[in-house]
């Protein structure tokens, strides 16, 4: 457990990056930002890595979140995190976005069970929990009666109010932070394949009705 | 002789990228690698490029595609000098996975990153096939643009004229899908219009004659349109009389130009007159244009069909370009969706 990881993180409304050495923070760094994440992320990488004191072929390991997030911020990570594993050759670890928070909500509030669950919009939400609930997108409803079946839990992500569970500890944790992103892969088994894009929804695209 | 050897990737649109390409200004280059995969099949069924769905395929390919470059030049990223990636203009999803993934390898490999502007790419591809020398009058004819600039070097464009509408490519595009023809429709155009009678309909020529050199194309498409709507109609003659006039306007506005060139650099003794872009992979366009630099001695460069339509070789061209003046780019560079090669745009 003396692996040394580099985690990020680009999903919502925050940019983070860190180094992790068997489980020890090294070097962190995160941003709460709506935008701009194609901007931050390469210098903020370049800044966890000079903080840690490490050159890129001292890590073993690569960690990214795949999803779910912002169509954008999640390519924004995949895309740069991708390119490293080509570039150096290293094993690159997925962990969702809603993975990392649920971990985070349940260490900082020592409850048994957390649930991630972002505010989608449309009515629905996308949720996780610590349970052994995939993430997976749903209507507000669904998402109510999955953690109405816990007495207590912690709860994380823009959509934690509308669960209206008043046995729930709401942390305020609103996206994932690299942190966690590297201890969940630090556990994760190695992977050769590049992770994937988790996207719980379709894009947006309407077949032609006719030639404008 | 001093040569660089640049890594260049391209996700600007439809198209997803990597070359390896070696050489110094003014070229021609060496294109050690050059790997393109077109996602035709993924946004055929939609009559055109789905910007969500260009992006999903861009990031999914971008990087075997990267190490696929590389294996075929024999190079590892130790031995490039620098990675070039188009940051614009384009689909912005599709733009930033490539520029992200060409920071990843820069900051990875400890090399220099040169955020290419893609219409420089399409600018300078001529002097990757013939070292063609600055400075000269480009025409860049593709799908989301149709100008005419004195060209310089990297960064320093005098804008001459440009579409006040549609894009010539875009022309071609929307004539194509008026004529039911299967999507990318430009090239098709080309292949029907070999068969037709170009003067078998009188289709305007917008803008013709007029001052500056400014194109505008949706006149002749309004026009196509309503050619097909009100007559039964040969498409084959649609093609070639549609084609025939696209080449009208283009040796009209290129003349015009031509003269402007000439008064900005009247110390040029023998001028060039330059073609870019995927429409410039037109081969009655080429012959066409080919004529009227020779009548107006003019010399003449087009790239070869290859170079015209998106590629990374002229990505990693351009990186080129810019890296042997020292202009790189720091890792913050932004993706753009809009990004006009000259400030005098509109
Ligand atoms: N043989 C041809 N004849 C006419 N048009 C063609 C031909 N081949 C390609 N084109 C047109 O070229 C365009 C594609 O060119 P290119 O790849 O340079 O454009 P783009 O990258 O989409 O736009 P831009 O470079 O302006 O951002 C399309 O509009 C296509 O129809
Ligand atoms: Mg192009």
């Amino acid at each position: 457990m003396s692996d040394r990881i580099l985690a990020v993180d680009t999903t919502f409304g925050a940019c983070s990056a860190a180094v992790l050495e068997g489980g020890r923070v090294l070097a962190h760094r995160c941003e709460i930002m709506q935008r701009g994440h194609a901007e931050a992320l390469a210098p903020m990488v370049e800044a966890v890595m000079a903080g840690a004191g490490l050159a890129f072929a001292d890590l073993h390991r690569l960690a990214v979140t795949t999803g779910p997030g912002s169509f954008t911020g999640q390519r924004v990570g995949l895309a740069f995190m991708r390119g490293l594993r080509v570039a150096l050759d290293k094993p690159l670890i997925g962990v969702t976005s809603l993975a990392a928070m649920a971990a985070a909500a349940r260490a900082e509030t020592g409850c048994a069970v957390a649930a991630a669950v972002h505010d989608a919009k449309r009515g629905e939400v996308y949720l996780e929990t610590t349970a052994g609930h995939a993430a997976a997108v749903m209507s507000v409803a669904d998402a109510q009666a999955i953690v109405a079946a816990f007495s207590s839990m912690a709860l994380a992500g823009t959509g934690a109010a509308l669960m209206a569970l008043p046995h729930a500890t709401v942390t305020n944790i609103l996206a994932p932070d690299a942190v966690w992103v590297a201890r969940l892969a630090g556990i994760a088994p190695d992977t050769e394949a590049a992770p994937r894009p988790l996207y719980l929804r379709p894009p947006d695209a309407k077949l032609p009705a006719a030639v404008r | 002789m001093r040569t660089l050897t640049v890594l260049g990737l391209e996700t600007s649109c439809d198209e997803t990228a990597a070359a390896v390409v070696r050489g110094f200004p003014p070229g021609p280059g060496e294109i050690l690698s050059d790997v393109v995969f077109s996602q035709l099949e993924e946004h055929r069924p939609f009559g055109g490029v789905v910007p969500e769905i260009a992006a999903r395929a861009h990031v999914e390919l971008i990087d075997g595609i990267v190490a696929r470059a590389l294996d075929e030049a024999k190079l590892t990223l130790a031995q490039i000098d620098a990675v070039a990636a188009t940051a614009g203009p384009g689909l912005i999803g599709g733009v930033m996975v490539g520029l992200l993934t060409g920071k990843a390898l820069a900051v990875a490999a400890g090399k220099p990153l040169v955020a290419v502007n893609h219409l420089e790419g399409h600018g300078f591809s001529a002097r990757l096939a013939t070292g063609v020398a600055f400075p000269y009058l480009l025409l860049l004819v593709s799908g989301g643009h149709c100008q005419l600039l004195g060209v310089e070097g990297p960064g320093r464009f005098r804008l001459y004229g440009t579409t006040i509408d549609d894009a010539a490519g875009e022309a071609f595009d929307k004539t194509a899908k008026l004529l039911n023809l299967p999507y990318p429709g430009g090239p098709r155009i080309e292949i029907l219009a070999r068969e037709g009678n170009p003067a078998r309909y009188a289709l305007p020529r917008p803008m013709r004659g007029r001052e500056g050199a400014d194109f505008s194309f949706s006149g002749l498409k309004t026009a196509v349109r309503q050619l097909i709507q009100n007559n039964a109609v040969e498409t084959v003659d649609v093609a070639a009389s549609f084609q025939a006039a696209v080449i009208d306007i283009l040796i009209d506005r290129s003349a015009a130009a031509m003269a402007m060139f000439r008064r900005d650099f009247p110390e040029t003794a023998e001028p060039a007159f330059v073609v870019g872009g995927g429409v410039a992979a037109n081969g009655a366009i080429r012959a066409a244009l080919a004529d009227l630099a020779g009548q107006e001695g003019f010399g003449f460069a087009v790239p070869p069909v290859k170079l015209c339509t998106d590629n990374a070789a002229m990505i990693a061209w351009a990186g080129i370009e810019n890296a042997a003046l020292g202009r790189f780019d720091p890792l913050d560079a932004p993706a753009r969706a809009r990004w006009p090669l000259s400030h005098e745009m509109p």
